[in-house]
């Protein structure tokens, strides 16, 4: 059972312990509930069916009209759901998730947070807000939950494509820690959304009346950095084991905070780290669809558009893991380098780059090298692709339709027997191409991958070109879960690479030889035991496992990949509704 | 305003929950900092907010079906409800003509009949059959301390919708939405209630979706001890609660008005309310004939419709021509002709309603059962006053025949509810029976262009003119019970309320825009006739003798400086 510490209506208020009608007749009498709800005693199968018909019919009566695309009527009424009971709502999402992520999270949760001053009805999580500085390590207590396993935070300065969208942002943590509940079974009572409002340099925000948040600019510099070390001082004092994980950050101040924070908190970076592991999945799974086995990866030459943070942490990630597979020493790390190319908004970039991103610095190309394979610096995509013959050509630009007719034709001159395009910038508006585009270009025989949903392409001769989307909800759950189960005191990059190897190994050998690199989102909650597991295992490995809970470090150690799986399943949190139990405090 | 919860309890609150309206000090005091946005929106500006969110609502539903866009906006409207009480009755009552006919009459009526659907969260109590013998103890569940106001229904009678059992609870919440709008009455004193005796309706007996007991309803003393049981838990708990009954059926309605009305502070609104109202619109045709309200005793009145509402206005109407004139009830009688289902009630009808003995007529004058339209023709009415539930029984042959009234202005009222129980529209009253008519209606219609140039006025003859006023002015002034002379001074005081030049153009009740000054009147005028009847105990501070010295403009003060209005509370705990 699980005690609470109120009574009667305060208890049907709380989305966290309410069960509506399906409060049994004795939890009625024990919880001073009883007259309070209609009589009849529904089950929570009867809930659902009533809620789905209920929201079937509304999906259409709901939207404010045409304008409104039905995507937010859903949100709103799945919303009001998880306002009401959280039990019923995960239910819901579970059961339905392949349908309703992409009502929670990507693509729909851009919308969301671009409408958010309209959408707002109940406050979830917390916000921290410059205002607030010297005060953090008194608010933290605010929050009801004793324990807290999972943040996410955001500062709001680069929501998804859509810019700088300020306190609004939060819609973004909130629909993240929605898929760590229902594909990792994080408890939901001990997940905690976190915006920090330093302010937005969004002009037409801070000029609406409407607007949530701070109305002033953004912070910088070490104003900034005190604000984020506060609350994170603060996080960590009250939840010691927490995992936080950041989201949505402008590109510097991601990897300056993953680098400030990455070997002294629990943290991790999704954009830079969790994006990039999907996408090394991908190119893994690009390796397996070729026919040969995931340790030709380091042979593999890839052109990458887009030297923000997300491009960068592909390309650090991707080094690396060429690197593990060439044995770490300094010349698997130089050949690994080799095997990039990077073009960003001025064309490629080479060490005749002036004011070069440091960043982005590793993978300038040697002017000389570049000027016998006929690349000056700066030159176009198409030229870069021409000349490469790229087996992949991965796109991380943030520019819907950068992947033109042209670049897709010089595409056919790639020396792999199937190529793979990968266009993996959200929202959908800014892919670097459609799926229509890349195959009616370059045939059947090619990988496509993307970031946003698009559906598969029919050929007319029967085949399936399929669409991969490379959704970094295939590897966060399990990254959160395995760290958390582990117990681990850091997120290594050990144990995001074996999460990205084992997504890759997910997929049987047909399935791969069809064009098919990713699972079906239908299986989200064995692929997350599977990474999770995968996870663990690595930090047993490193040495870096503290134990969770009742499981110490040595208990953990003694699992074999059976007795992993099985710790892991059994810590994953189902929808069902508890036992209730009065407690006076 | 002290209370014993903080932190995200406090949000999930909607009595207590200012959303962005809590200032930053108060966010510190009860552990609330960090779990809202940090910018602090005034009242004002949450306000727009949703209005903005309505309209937006109303401009992108424009040609949907009126059902729909109805529904959408209750919808709305009870979102915000469940969220924040406080920012909800500031909407509503500053926004209470556009919003009224959503939170009651006659969206209402729709939301009760989609309840099973529409169900989100709980609001106000629920007691069943299965709850004999626990009442006592259950009343404690309510977390208010102090409750003023109680609205109860056994759902047996939901508009003209029939038994809707359980879902009938919209109708309590409904109305109570109306006293905390118009009368001012605290909404954390206030408690919806539904007696769930089970239902007679088999289509929601056989709906596995019902939320209510699934077993046909009680009758005799079975139903009488349910009822009891409660009565003497809610006066247990809170001895100075007025309740207030709607929407039972004829039967219960009757009869639990005449078990209750001498030992407890309750009234029934379909009758009593309803009469009063009809009454006040009935007065207020003599003063649109260019007389005085006395004059009423010389009024001749057909009356279409036998049920709980009709008997209820034609006792009402006769026992005020009884006072105005000096003679008793059954002299008073004269004047009115009582019509049911099978036509014209006389003397030589059997199985006559116990109610309706009093007003049967002697067949030598009209035969048994005759038409209304042959009523009509033979005693040439000023009144022509429809509560039968039947849509449409005003037909043009009816309506013509109201042209030869003895009446310069005759007076069609067409009262029943929902819209399409209308005995007829005012299009076709105005149409048929002339431009010189006077029209009320149940029902909201729009106002008719007539061919002259000018308006045919629709008069609505909303309950919600009185049972504010009722409700407020029994509380204010303590009375033990609600005596019938309390009821007619508030249908006077209506009667009395328009100019005479706006009476004179047709119009007998005063808009809705206006509903809480016409409430602080019609409850001073309760709260003097409870004083003249001796059962004043007074309110709180105030005793009886204060009471009784009161002038009427005192009164009024005093009313109106107990209504309550919306506005943010500083909030401070207490362990």
């Amino acid at each position: 059972p699980t005690i609470v510490h109120k009574q009667g209506l305060d208890i049907l208020h709380d989305p966290w312990f309410n069960k509506g009608t399906a409060f049994t007749m004795t939890e009625r009498n024990r919880l001073d509930l009883r007259g309070l709800l209609p009589p009849n005693v529904m089950d929570s199968e009867q809930q659902i069916f009533r809620f789905m018909t209920d929201l079937k019919r509304l999906e259409e009566q709901a939207r404010d009209g045409p304008s409104d695309p039905n995507a937010l009527a859903k949100w709103r009424i799945l919303n009001r759901l998880h306002d009401r009971n959280e039990t019923m709502y995960y239910k819901v999402l579970i059961n339905n998730i392949e349908e309703y992520a992409p009502i929670v999270y990507t693509p729909t949760v851009g919308l969301v947070c671009q409408n958010y001053s309209g959408l707002f009805r109940r406050p979830r999580g917390m916000y921290f807000s410059a205002e607030d500085r010297g005060e953090m390590m008194s608010m933290v207590y605010n929050w009801p939950a004793e324990q807290v396993d999972m943040i996410v935070v955001t500062d709001g300065s680069r929501i998804l494509g859509l810019g700088d969208l300020g306190v609004h942002g939060i819609g973004i943590a909130v629909g993240k820690l929605d898929l760590y509940v229902a594909a990792a079974g994080i408890n939901p009572q001990r997940v905690l959304p976190v915006m920090i409002d330093v302010g937005t340099n969004n002009e037409k925000l801070r000029n609406d009346p409407m607007y949530l948040g701070l109305q002033q600019r953004r912070l910088e510099d070490d104003d900034y950095i005190d604000v984020i070390d506060e609350f994170m001082e603060a996080v960590y004092t009250r939840w010691p084991h927490v995992i936080v994980q950041f989201e949505d950050f402008q590109s510097k101040w991601a990897f300056k905070l993953l680098q400030r924070y990455r070997c002294t908190y629990r943290m991790f970076n999704d954009d830079v780290q969790g994006t990039a592991g999907v996408a090394i999945a991908g190119l893994l799974g690009a390796v397996r669809a070729q026919g040969r086995p995931m340790i030709d990866f380091p042979k593999m030459k890839i052109v990458v558009a887009g030297a923000g943070s997300a491009g960068i942490g592909v390309l650090n990630a991707a080094r690396k893991t060429m690197a593990r597979m060439l044995g770490n020493t300094e010349t698997a790390f130089d050949s690994a380098q080799s095997q990039f190319w990077v073009v960003d908004a001025q064309g490629l970039i080479t060490e005749g780059r002036e004011n070069i991103d440091p960043e982005a610095q590793p993978f300038a190309r040697k002017t000389k090298e570049m000027e016998r394979q006929g690349l000056k610096e700066g030159a176009t995509l198409v030229e870069v692709v021409r000349e490469v013959k790229p087996d992949v050509l991965l796109g991380l630009s943030a520019v819907g339709g950068l992947f033109s007719k042209e670049v897709l034709e010089a595409m056919k001159g790639s020396t792999s027997t199937r190529p793979a395009i990968f266009a993996m910038s959200n929202p959908t508006k800014n892919a670097e191409c459609t799926p229509q585009d890349a195959f009616s270009i370059l045939g059947e025989n090619m990988i496509f991958a993307s970031g946003s949903p698009f559906k598969n392409v029919e050929f007319g001769n029967g085949h399936v070109g399929h669409c991969n989307q490379g959704n970094n909800m295939y590897l966060f759950p399990g990254i959160g879960l395995g760290t958390l189960l582990s117990g681990a005191p850091i997120v290594s990059d050990g144990m995001l690479q074996a999460a990205s190897e084992c997504l890759a190994a997910y997929m049987s050998e047909e399935e791969v030889l069809e064009g098919i690199i990713y699972p079906p989102i239908s299986r989200i909650r064995d692929i997350t035991k599977r990474i999770a597991a995968a996870v663990i295992k690595e930090a047993i490995e490193e040495d870096l496992v503290e134990g969770y809970r009742e499981m110490d470090a040595r208990e953990i150690q003694k699992l074999d990949e059976e007795g992993l799986m099985e710790y892991v399943e059994n810590n994953m949190w189902n929808p069902e509704y508890p036992t209730l139990v009065y407690k006076d405090d | 305003c002290i209370v014993h919860k903080r932190g995200a309890d406090i949000l999930h609150d909607p009595w207590f929950n200012k959303d962005t309206g809590f200032p930053l000090t108060e966010r510190d005091r009860l552990g609330i900092r960090g779990l809202l946005p940090p910018r602090v929106m005034t009242c004002v500006q949450q306000c727009d907010r949703f209005i903005e969110s309505f309209r937006s609502l109303e401009n992108n539903t424009k040609g949907e079906p009126e059902n729909v866009v109805a529904l959408a906006k209750w919808r709305m409207l009870n979102r915000l409800h469940d969220r924040n009480e406080t920012l909800y009755y500031r909407v509503l009552i500053d926004n209470i003509k556009d919003f009224a006919p959503i939170i009651y009459t006659p969206t209402v009526g729709l939301v009760c009949q989609n309840y099973s659907g529409l169900y989100r969260r709980p609001r106000g109590m629920y007691f069943s059959a299965k709850d004999k013998g626990e009442m006592m103890s259950m009343i404690y569940n309510w977390p208010a301390p102090q409750v003023d106001m109680i609205v109860i229904t056994d759902g047996s009678r939901i508009l003209g919708l029939g038994d809707l059992g359980v879902q009938g609870i919209g109708i309590p919440i409904g109305k109570l939405d109306m006293y905390v709008a118009a009368a001012g009455i605290n909404p954390q004193r206030v408690l919806p209630i539904m007696l769930d005796v089970g239902t007679n309706n088999e289509k929601l007996l056989q709906n596995d979706l019902y939320l209510g007991v699934r077993q046909p309803r009680l009758e005799g003393e079975e139903y009488l001890e349910i009822i009891d049981e409660f009565m003497e838990a809610a006066f247990t708990r809170w001895p100075k609660a007025v309740v207030q009954f709607e929407d039972f059926q004829a039967k219960w309605a009757f009869g639990t008005l005449e078990r209750y009305r001498k030992k407890f502070c309750m009234f029934n609104d379909d009758v009593q309310g309803t009469a009063g109202v009809a009454l006040a619109g009935l007065l207020g045709t003599v003063r649109a004939q260019g007389r005085p309200i006395s004059d009423f005793v010389n009024q001749k009145i057909v009356v279409v419709g036998a049920g709980s509402a009709g008997l209820g206005v034609t006792k009402m109407a006769v026992q005020a021509v009884a006072r105005m004139a000096g003679i008793s009830e059954s002299e008073a009688t004269k004047n009115f002709y009582l019509i049911d289902k099978d036509g014209l009630v006389t003397t030589e009808r059997t199985k006559l309603d116990p109610g309706a003995v009093l007003f049967a007529k002697n067949p030598a004058e009209i035969r048994e059962g005759a038409s209304i339209v042959e009523v009509v023709k033979k005693v040439r009415p000023h009144v022509l006053l429809g509560l039968s539930g039947v849509g449409g029984i005003f037909n043009e042959e009816v309506l013509k025949a109201m042209r030869e009234s003895d009446s310069c202005k005759p007076a069609i009222f067409a009262m029943s509810n929902p819209t399409l129980n209308a005995e007829c529209t005012a299009a076709d009253a105005f149409k048929h029976a002339g431009g010189n008519i006077v029209f009320a209606s149940g029902s909201p219609f729009e106002n008719v262009e007539l061919e002259n140039g000018k308006v045919g006025h629709v008069n609505q003859a909303n309950n919600m003119y009185l049972f504010p006023g009722i409700g407020l002015g029994t509380l204010l002034s303590g009375a033990r019970i609600v005596t019938d002379g309390m009821l007619q001074a508030a249908s006077e005081c209506l009667a009395s309320y328009m100019t005479d030049e706006e009476v004179q153009k047709g119009i007998l009740y005063p808009s809705i825009n206006n509903i809480r000054h016409i409430t602080a009147e019609v409850g001073a005028a309760v709260l003097r006739a409870a004083v003249t009847d001796d059962i004043a105990e007074g309110h709180g501070d105030v005793g009886p003798k204060d009471l009784s010295h009161m002038s009427k403009e005192d009164t009024v003060n005093y009313i109106t400086r107990n209504m309550w209005f919306p506005v943010y509370s500083p909030l401070v705990h207490e362990k």
